[in-house]
């Protein structure tokens, strides 16, 4: 029995590979084109349902770092159905009490569908499944996050990180040190890092990523205006009532 | 949003699914898929879940376990928990056992994990079934054996709640206390059911 025991602990670690770890994995997957497609669409959803904005970087502010999750999805018989990429939060850079004081995971409880198909069993209903392609839950933050941002450059297959910075300024609007997020020097510094290791991986040349690398930075100056005019033009009503909500 | 058009699995079970007649959950894959983890393809199929002599003795405290012995067991353990909750109430009283020694079991506790994956082997297509000609009502069962494991002398109770003949509720769990009669054990188990059923 111990001897089968052991035999199983080899077993554990020979995991499949089908399912790679990292993004780093996935470049160098056999189906990396696939993968590629599923990191588009995410991308492209979150683009779509304006999940983030780019902001400057809060002082005094954790940068709560990401990284992509691959899943593979099967059909009963184990047959691949679909290549999914998601976009996960490093929660556990957070720090319990000071980041967040309670957690909640959703568990499904088998009476709960077993009721239901009891119902469906009794009055005779079909059972269809369907997907929701980005579902979010609906929420009042409390406080703000920062998050860093992974660009991903699909033309080249190269990639560079980028931090751009994600802040939902709900919490910090009704507090007196309102500072507008101004171009830092830090920040500019951080281009011009970014910057060189887009030249660096590219040995330099590539006209489109230097347009990319324009666009976005253009992006990054407008950001920062609509923010400047946001927090000086809206002094009074909805922001403030939020703010008292929020310390309450 | 995109329609998948009719079920046929759905959290890691497959759904046989007659409209109007019935509904037949089973996780054969999943335990084909951990049998092939755990080596035991090729195993042969026991009747028993579990041997009475191991699980009526106390815990020796002079066999300890090593340290890979252990883990592979409660690996194995955790494997086992999901289809005990889904779809196979028969072995939740078997996987609950040795999970009480998760942390530490004796070597004695670890030979209660393969007879159930050799009972699973001789098992595999089993489920649950939701018929629409059975009877509309809430039925449920609930029992109690008496200080039936010797290691702490507690009692463990158990129920079932079945709705068209499929077990949409059941536990199987010991008590926090010692009862000092049978009577009283099933007491107890009949007052973790009410509870369930309030």
């Amino acid at each position: 029995m111990v001897q089968t025991l052991r035999m199983l602990e080899s077993n554990v670690d020979n995991k499949r590979y089908d399912e790679p770890n990292s993004l780093n994995q996935a470049i160098h997957h056999t189906d990396w084109f696939r993968w590629k497609d599923a990191i588009k669409v995410e991308y492209d959803s979150l683009i779509e349902k304006k999940t983030w904005e780019l902001t400057s970087m809060p002082e005094n502010q954790q940068v709560i770092t990401g990284r992509w999750c691959f899943k593979l999805k099967k059909d009963r018989n184990g047959q691949i159905l679909k290549y999914k990429a998601r976009w996960v939060a490093h929660g556990l850079k957070q720090e319990e009490r000071v980041d967040f004081v309670e957690t909640f995971a959703a568990v499904v409880k088998p009476m709960l569908y077993k009721c239901s198909f009891r119902v469906s069993v009794k009055c005779g209903y079909k059972i269809r499944q369907m997907d929701v392609l980005t579902a979010f839950l609906y929420g009042f933050r409390m406080k703000s996050y920062t998050l860093s941002n992974l660009i991903f450059l699909s033309s080249t297959q190269s990639l560079f990180v980028v931090y751009a910075w994600l802040y939902m300024g709900w919490s910090k609007l009704h507090s007196s040190d309102i500072r507008p997020p101004l171009i830092s020097l830090k920040n500019w510094a951080w281009s011009a890092l970014s910057l060189t290791i887009v030249f660096l991986s590219q040995k330099i040349g590539s006209f489109a990523l230097l347009y990319m690398w324009m666009t976005y930075f253009c992006l990054l100056l407008t950001n920062h205006a609509s923010q400047i005019s946001r927090t000086n033009s809206a002094p009074d009503s909805k922001w403030q009532t939020w703010g008292k909500y929020l310390t309450t | 949003m995109t329609n998948l058009g009719e079920v046929s699995h759905y959290l890691g079970m497959e759904m046989d699914v007659e409209v109007g007649k019935q509904i037949f959950l089973r996780k054969t894959v999943y335990l084909k898929k951990i049998r092939e983890r755990f080596q035991m393809t090729d195993c042969k199929p026991v009747s028993d879940l579990m041997n009475p002599s191991v699980a009526n003795s106390p815990l020796p405290s002079d066999q300890q376990a090593d340290w890979a012995t252990i883990k592979c067991y409660q690996s194995a353990i955790v494997f086992l928990i999901w289809p005990a909750v889904h779809t196979r109430p028969s072995i939740s009283y078997s996987v609950g056992v040795p999970n009480q020694y998760f942390a530490n079991p004796g070597l004695i506790y670890c030979n209660l994990v393969t007879p159930i994956s050799r009972y699973l082997a001789g098992t595999l297509e089993l489920g649950i079934t939701f018929r629409s000609d059975a009877t509309d009502e809430l039925v449920a069962y609930t029992d109690s054996d008496w200080a039936g494991l010797k290691d702490g002398q507690k009692s463990t109770g158990r129920y079932a709640f079945l709705l068209c003949w499929g077990p949409v509720s059941h536990q199987s769990k010991q008590n926090a206390t010692v009862a000092l009669s049978s009577i009283e054990a099933e007491y107890m188990a009949t007052t973790e059911a009410e509870k369930e059923a309030l």
